[in-house]
């Protein structure tokens, strides 16, 4: 057992992104059922080879080592902590699919839990490239996979969703590639350790360069109001899809930003300007996100919506280019998890799709109504739930930097979530339940368990949140400390 | 200025504006062909330009397989838009979408 | 039983007692006496405590570290334990008022309302032993979501705008305004402990302690301070066991506690330096007042008027708070003390003859008080002591705000002279009412329950009109009791 656990963390960089590539493949090959509880195990793998070595560094403080691979592979402070954080919201989103699988075809079964993982692989190779070829590969394979599965699998409705999708995914890497070009001639490599010292001939088209790139993997995040795409993604989709996109997809391209931030915007020659993008975009997708969410009859859109202010806020952080910040953007990111996997799973339990669905649904299903009510006050940013612990990291950080105008948007967010969650709570508990119950009824309902009850349980760190503190400030600390 | 760096020039500058040609295609339009089509555009302007900044091969060589891997997923879309709906266009699939989530109609 | 032990008591009591009252609902005798057991062991816990505070014993409790420099902390001081423990001794009352309430009326849920009122009480305790912002800022909003399925309980659509008003009012402002001071005061202090002499003292300049202050009051919409009041009336509708949680024993007085808080605790000599926006609040609380009661005089339904005249009470606690004297502070206290008694006795009065003769409205209680002579002698003696007639209640505590008011060091005779043309309003509107009552000629037609009240409805609003009088007796021990909190004070 010991020899094993050795042979695990020696190659803790590579395991992960073999287990899902692995685990994808061999789904294909199963029956229905079975692809699902291999995908779920793929997944749950994954995660538990993420966060040990995500334990052991960051909050044991062992040093960070790895042998060479072969493939060009790089463990940096963001991609750390987020490689866990995304393996496990794939896990239970994986584990919570099992109770909706009903609602497509069966024969695409196999299908949909192989672009899971394709798309888990995706975002942890993103979260582990050395180099910004090895990003934009892994990104692309994220979200094609994510778009394949709106398509494929979540019936015709959903279609058209995926082809806003597609399309906008395709400017998003036409913008990425531009960017990867501009960069690579100011700078010289395309090596991200690299890019902290090398000589860079011009620092404004660097700057430009990386804006460029991080506006492509924005789009593909839902930053607003680069969000177009997802009223379509998230209004009608059947099956796993809603749930995965929601939860795996944003937290995954939002971590590949900050990871990305963490390089660029931190860097003498060009972080200013960088930093100036990425705090206009964040202020704009948090005002923006936060209006549409306020005025959405559709729950899934509203977490989407709800999502993209949240991802503003993240951005935010990572403007600040400050250790604090990227520790904030990453309690930020956490607590966007917590809340995705609450919303997204609330609304497959009860099969939410407008509003009117969830009157009453906090005594038909009392456990979904605990989640999405919980969701509710963490993007109301209450006291003692995670969403509040990121939105003090944030005041804390920008405050410390001068920036008086982050705590603004703040408030603005909590008060949007104020009139939204507000909303989702009344109807959850003080009004009639209508006539048609659209959720799951058969025993397969109880796979959305787990996914409800960890949301819950992680809104509900926010009471004693030293662990997550410590993860966060040593990445952050490890981040801009780690590079030569 | 050498001939060289003023070719350079120009190839990108030719890119940028595919680029945003294809961008505008992609995003806006309605006609799911076209928006392939814009596809196509935007991604072939990012890979003039990469070629024209001295990008390395590796990279170029990925950004031609994305695009061959999003115009494979979009065909396959579009067709099966053509076999559901009888249509591409988006207007007309919304329309369809809206009549089925009409009450008394199957969702 | 030790002081952290009763510091514990008070703040879990009502949680469990509201966790038994929801898991015990039948038989309702057994509901009804988990209830008002768990009242009284909540009371007693907080006599404990005032004994604990008299003694300046040092009694602290932290439950989380959710912040690094800010933990979720409890701490026993005057006060905490004075509003503590005239709230909680008047919730017993109301425990018992209010399971007769739900017999007479047929309450429908009447678990679900004895569970949140219990509930709401838990807060208010969180918002009195309170030693930090943070944990203040936590307990305010439990207390808003607490009282929020009160206001609501009714289900049809009146009581659901109404909800949403008051959820989104409270809320709003307390995110809006609050919050934002809150991480400012952190921000400057680099904590956010109560101190008496203040936590800003020294720390602050005139233009941010202004704002500050004016972030801070109308952040704490629970005072009625307006415009952030509407929540008031709007819940006026609810049932009226929640009537006494809102207008009596938890929200009003929270909104008091806090603005007392904030001046002596986290501005302290401070004060001074944001002597603008004191001003400004004071007038605003002044005319607020005089208009509330002028407003209440033209509403007749009694829980409108009533509504009304709680916030003119309500809004002498923020003068006498903000007057940075410390009489002022003195008279704020008091008058959480007057205002709880006055208004737990006069709500519950009001719901008992509406059980008893489904009669709301001002023309209606003509005679009553010859039909039901105990409940209109308990609504009579509450009416003056909001009044501000000695000896009740609420005349010392309106005696020592005018004094501070127009005091030398004060300086402010226009706004003394705004509390006594609120007094003479409030005269207007709760005097000729319980007169008539008392001596009209008595109603000739049948009530809903010919046999009377119940000794349950009946007894709690004697008691209480009793309470009026306890400031009688107790005035100067209180002055000692409190004075630790102004000993910094300028």
């Amino acid at each position: 057992m010991t020899a094993a656990l050795d042979l695990m963390r020696t190659h803790a960089a590579l395991l992960p992104l073999i287990i899902a590539i692995v685990g994808a493949a061999l789904a294909m090959l199963c029956p229905p059922r079975l692809s699902w509880g291999l995908a779920t195990l793929a997944a749950l793998l994954c995660a538990f080879v993420t966060a040990d070595t995500s334990v052991r560094v960051l909050i044991a403080a062992a040093p960070l080592w790895s042998v060479a691979e072969g493939v060009p592979l790089l463990a940096d402070g963001i991609g750390l902590f987020a490689s866990p954080l995304i393996a496990a919201v794939a896990a239970l989103a994986l584990a919570a699919s099992g109770a909706v699988l009903s609602d497509i075809e069966r024969r695409t079964w196999p299908l949909a839990m192989a672009l899971v993982l394709c798309q888990l692989f995706g975002w942890l190779g993103a979260l582990a490239a050395r180099d910004l070829a090895g990003v934009f590969v892994a990104i692309e394979t994220a979200w094609l996979a994510s778009v394949a599965l709106l398509a494929f699998s979540a019936g015709r409705t959903a279609l058209g969703g995926a082809l806003r999708m597609l399309g906008a995914g395709g400017v998003g890497s036409a913008l990425f590639l531009c960017g990867v070009g501009i960069f690579y001639r100011s700078v010289g490599t395309l090596e991200l350790s690299a890019i902290a010292t090398a000589h860079i001939e011009s620092a404004d088209a660097a700057a430009l360069g990386a804006g460029l790139m991080l506006l492509g993997v924005a789009l593909k995040a839902g930053v607003a109001p680069l969000h177009d795409w997802m009223g379509g993604a998230f209004t009608r989709p059947g099956g796993p899809a809603a749930l995965v996109l929601g939860t795996v997809g944003v937290i995954g391209a939002l971590a590949v930003i900050v990871r990305l931030a963490g390089y660029v915007a931190t860097s003498p020659t060009i972080g200013e300007g960088v930093s100036i993008a990425l705090a206009v975009l964040g202020g704009a997708s948090v005002v923006i996100g936060s209006v549409q969410a306020v005025g959405a009859h559709n729950l899934t859109r509203l977490a989407a919506y709800a999502g993209a202010a949240q991802a503003g806020g993240i951005l935010l952080c990572v403007a600040l280019g400050s250790p604090a910040g990227f520790a904030a953007a990453l309690v930020q990111l956490t607590a966007l998890a917590a809340a995705a996997l609450a919303l997204f799973g609330g609304a497959a339990a009860g099969g939410v799709q407008s509003l009117e669905h969830l009157d009453g649904l906090g005594r038909r299903a009392p456990l979904a109504g605990a989640a999405i009510m919980t969701g509710a006050i963490s993007l109301m940013g209450a006291p003692l739930t995670l969403g509040f612990l990121g939105r003090w990291r944030l005041v804390e950080a920008g405050v410390g930097a001068g920036w008086w105008w982050a705590a603004g948007a703040v408030i603005f967010a909590s008060l949007a979530g104020v009139f939204y969650g507000g909303r989702l709570i009344e109807r959850l508990y003080f009004r009639r339940a209508g006539d048609l119950f659209h959720g799951p009824n058969d025993a397969w309902r109880w796979a959305l368990a787990p996914m409800l009850a960890a949301s819950i349980v992680a809104i509900a760190f926010g009471v004693s949140p030293a662990p997550l503190l410590t993860a966060a400030d040593s990445a952050g600390a490890l981040m801009l400390g780690g590079l030569p | 200025m050498g001939p060289e760096i003023l070719l350079t020039r120009a190839i990108f500058a030719a890119a940028l504006v595919l680029l945003m040609c294809g961008a505008v295609a992609a995003w806006a339009s309605n006609n799911a062909i076209k928006r392939l089509a814009g596809i196509a555009l935007s991604m072939l302007g990012a890979i003039l330009g990469l070629a024209a900044l001295g990008a390395p091969n590796a990279l170029l060589i990925a950004a031609a397989c994305a695009v061959f891997v999003q115009l494979a997923i979009g065909a396959a879309v579009t067709v099966r838009l053509q076999e559901d709906y009888g249509a591409i266009e988006a207007p007309e699939t919304d329309q369809a979408d809206r009549q089925d989530d009409m009450p008394g109609r199957a969702p | 039983m030790s002081a952290e032990l009763a510091l514990l008591g008070v703040l879990a009591t009502p949680v469990l007692q509201a966790l038994l009252v929801l898991a015990l609902q039948r038989p309702p005798g057994l509901r009804d006496v988990v209830h008002i057991v768990g009242a009284l062991i909540t009371a007693l816990c907080a006599l404990r405590l005032v004994g604990a505070a008299a003694e300046q014993e040092s009694v602290r409790l932290v439950l989380a570290q959710p912040l690094p420099n800010v933990g979720l902390a409890f701490v026993v001081e005057p006060l905490g334990a004075l509003a503590a423990a005239a709230l909680s001794g008047l919730g017993v009352l109301h425990a018992v008022h209010a399971a007769g309430m739900v017999r007479a009326t047929q309450e429908k849920a009447p678990a679900r309302l004895m569970a949140f009122i219990a509930l709401a009480a838990a807060a208010t305790m969180a918002v009195a032993f309170s030693a930090n912002l943070f944990t203040f800022f936590v307990a305010y909003q439990a207390l808003t979501l607490a009282v929020f399925p009160l206001v609501a309980h009714r289900g049809d659509e009146e009581a659901r705008r109404a909800g949403r008003t008051f959820l989104a009012t409270l809320l709003t402002a307390s995110m809006g305004l609050f919050l934002p001071a809150m991480i400012w005061t952190y921000a400057i202090a680099g904590a956010l402990d109560f101190q008496p002499g203040g936590m800003l003292a020294g720390k602050v300049d005139i233009p941010t302690a202004n704002i500050l202050l004016v972030l801070f009051v109308l952040g704490l919409a629970m005072a009625a301070m307006p415009p952030l009041h509407r929540w008031l009336p709007e819940s006026s509708k609810a049932p009226d066991p929640a009537l006494v949680t809102i207008q009596g024993l938890a929200i009003i007085p929270a909104g008091g506690i806090g603005v007392i808080k904030v001046a002596a605790f986290v501005f302290g000599p401070a004060l001074i330096e944001a002597r603008l926006a004191s001003l400004a609040l004071i007038g605003l609380a002044g005319v607020g007042m005089c208009v509330a009661a002028l407003i209440a005089l033209s509403r007749r339904d009694l829980r409108e008027r009533l509504a009304y005249s709680c916030m003119a009470q309500s809004l002498a606690v923020v003068m006498g708070a903000l007057v940075a004297l410390p009489m002022g502070l003195f008279a704020a206290a008091l008058q959480i003390v007057a205002l709880a008694c006055a208004a737990t006795t006069l709500s519950m009065a009001v719901g008992t003859s509406a059980a008893i003769t489904t009669r709301r409205n001002v023309e209606d209680y003509v005679g009553l008080g010859r039909v039901m002579p105990w409940t209109f002698a308990g609504f009579a003696l509450a009416s003056a002591s909001m009044i501000g007639m000695p000896p009740f209640s609420g005349a010392w505590a309106k005696l020592w705000l005018i004094t501070a008011l127009g005091a030398p060091a004060g300086g402010l005779m226009w706004a003394a002279a705004l509390v006594g043309v609120a007094a003479v309003l409030t005269f207007a509107h709760l005097g000729p009412l319980a007169a008539s009552a008392l001596s009209g000629k008595a109603p000739t037609d049948a009530f809903k329950r010919p046999d009377g009240a119940s000794i349950l409805l009946a007894a709690p609003v004697i008691l209480g009109a009793a309470a009026t009088l306890s400031l009688l007796v107790l005035a100067d021990s209180l002055a000692r009791f409190l004075s630790p909190i102004w000993n910094s004070a300028p």
